[in-house]
């Protein structure tokens, strides 16, 4: 008798997570699954989600991978519940290329990420899964994850992609903060001591602010908008309480999603 | 403009605003043109002060495939995207080096900026803005509708096109109208619970025409702004 047949899926991922556990590991990641494994999940209801991070200077604290720590670090909490399956984070993403002055950049173009992330998309659609959440917080991948769902779109009308900025998921949190930076700064900082309390520089720790802003978007980026440090904001307001609660209410809110992509229990409540 | 025009124009640095627009469903009151004509206009006032061209608008945009009421045309994301950065890198091969492309077609964002990104790299000595009328007005939304929590066909763009050509504005078919939920982010294809029945999504009968006439100041002054300065125009609007 085919597996799919003689296993539920409750059955199933609780032999997943039961085989997790015994590595002290409960979440179900995508690349820690067999392939039958895979086809026996995604043959019922599950969400993938996809965390896109960077490899960006986050000033002299904090390391170049930061965005896909905090990414990866809410899927995971968001992962403790039962539906959701999370994907190898995509560590090199687009950034803005007019940032030479900091070592460690690594930018990929806006087109290239955009179609890498739809057939990582369609791919796992081939396999059976429906639901999908492209997770970002580098705002300049904004264009390339919504370019990526709308190809994928194009392609397939079976399957339903949320994209979600975990920034703007967060912001009325945030704003308690009392920071109006948007780059190494409190936010990412206390998350990061929170998940990787290992790489936070304490000692280096220093608020800057760049000398003007604009609110559109400007080719190419103006120098004035970076400060020298690289930081834009106060991160010395960080603290691991802060990471946690952010952290722990960005898994929640994104519980909700996962809800409505599979319309489970969900009753029209507003996630703006 | 002739083509000896244009090419003074280009020698002068003059910027070129490309009006980006969509023909898109705007409830029972608006044309389906709404959007195309908005920027466009807006355009027109700015460029009545300022050194600038004004390229036609082009009318089609990108419109999510889900939101087909009758009227709506979608051009895929890479084909506009394709299309814009082929009519600047006409432009630049001309000798224009700064651009400012003008939407207040929100889907239009990730095409439009793909474009830039793909002019700025090949025509690394360009300079191009991508703004929307709304990141250009300041605070005036806000003090005008307050929170008003609508985003198409509501009580701005009604005010704008009444201020603007009022003729077009159907003002006894106005209907409010909220979807059952908002949903604050991004997501393929859009719910059914986020569209209504008219196509309206706010509060079309907060509007007037001495609201938009204000709106309408507010935007293209600091479209003159943007354009007198080197396309460089400080905002207290952050990312947050």
């Amino acid at each position: 008798m085919p597996l799919r047949q003689s296993f539920g899926w409750d059955a199933f991922i609780f032999c997943v997570k039961r085989h997790n556990t015994e590595s002290g590991d409960p979440v179900v990641y995508l690349e820690k699954m067999t392939s039958k494994e895979i086809s026996t999940l995604s043959a019922k209801a599950a969400v993938v989600i996809v965390p896109v991070g960077s490899m960006e200077q986050h000033g002299p604290h904090l390391p170049l991978g930061t965005d896909t720590y905090i990414v990866y670090e809410v899927a995971k909490r968001a992962a403790r519940n039962e539906s959701v399956v999370v994907a190898p984070p995509i560590w090199y993403s687009y950034c803005y290329p007019s940032a030479p002055r900091f070592a460690g950049h690594v930018t990929i173009p806006p087109d290239v990420l955009a179609s890498y992330i739809e057939y990582l998309i369609r791919g796992l659609a081939w396999s059976g899964f429906k639901y999908f959440v492209v997770l970002f917080n580098h705002f300049p991948n904004t264009n390339p994850c919504n370019r990526a769902a709308q190809q994928v779109l194009e392609m397939k009308n079976d399957v339903q992609v949320a994209v979600i900025n975990l920034w703007l998921l967060v912001k009325d949190l945030v704003r308690k903060f009392k920071d109006d930076g948007y780059h190494a700064e409190s936010r990412e900082t206390s998350l990061i001591a929170e998940a990787q309390p290992h790489l936070l520089r304490k000692s280096k720790i220093v608020d800057d602010q760049p000398s003007m802003c604009v609110g559109y978007d400007l080719y190419p980026e103006l120098a004035q908008g970076r400060s020298y440090t690289g930081v834009v904001g106060s991160p010395s307001r960080f603290s691991r309480e802060k990471g946690d609660m952010l952290a722990e209410e960005a898994s929640r809110r994104l519980l909700l999603v996962v809800k409505f992509l599979l319309r489970d229990k969900f009753r029209g409540t507003a996630l703006t | 403009m002739t083509w000896e025009e244009a090419r003074d124009a280009a020698d002068e640095g003059y910027p070129v605003i490309l009006p980006s627009g969509a023909i898109t469903q705007y409830g029972l009151h608006l044309p389906v043109g709404a959007n195309s004509i908005i920027v466009y206009e807006l355009a027109l006032k700015a460029a009545q002060e300022v050194d600038v061209v004004v390229a036609p608008p082009h009318w089609y945009g990108y419109a999510y495939p889900t939101e087909a009421l009758p009227g709506t045309i979608t051009i895929p994301p890479d084909l506009l995207q394709e299309y814009v950065a082929s009519i600047l890198r006409s432009l630049c091969k001309q000798g224009f080096r700064k651009f400012v492309l003008f939407y207040g077609q929100l889907p239009n964002i990730t095409p439009l900026n793909y474009a830039a990104q793909l002019i700025y790299a090949d025509f690394p000595d360009t300079r191009l803005a991508v703004a929307s009328w709304w990141q250009l007005s300041g605070s005036v939304i806000r003090e005008l509708f307050g929170d008003e929590p609508g985003y198409h066909a509501e009580s701005s763009e009604t005010s704008l096109l009444m201020a603007l050509r009022p003729e077009l504005v159907r003002k006894e078919k106005i209907v409010d109208e909220m979807p059952d939920i908002a949903i604050g982010y991004d997501y393929y294809p859009r719910p059914e619970k986020t569209l209504t029945k008219s196509g309206v999504r706010g509060k079309p009968s907060l509007a007037g025409k001495e609201k938009g006439t204000k709106l309408v100041q507010e935007i293209t002054r600091n479209l003159k702004d943007l354009l007198t300065h080197d396309l460089i125009f400080e905002s207290k609007w952050k990312l947050l």
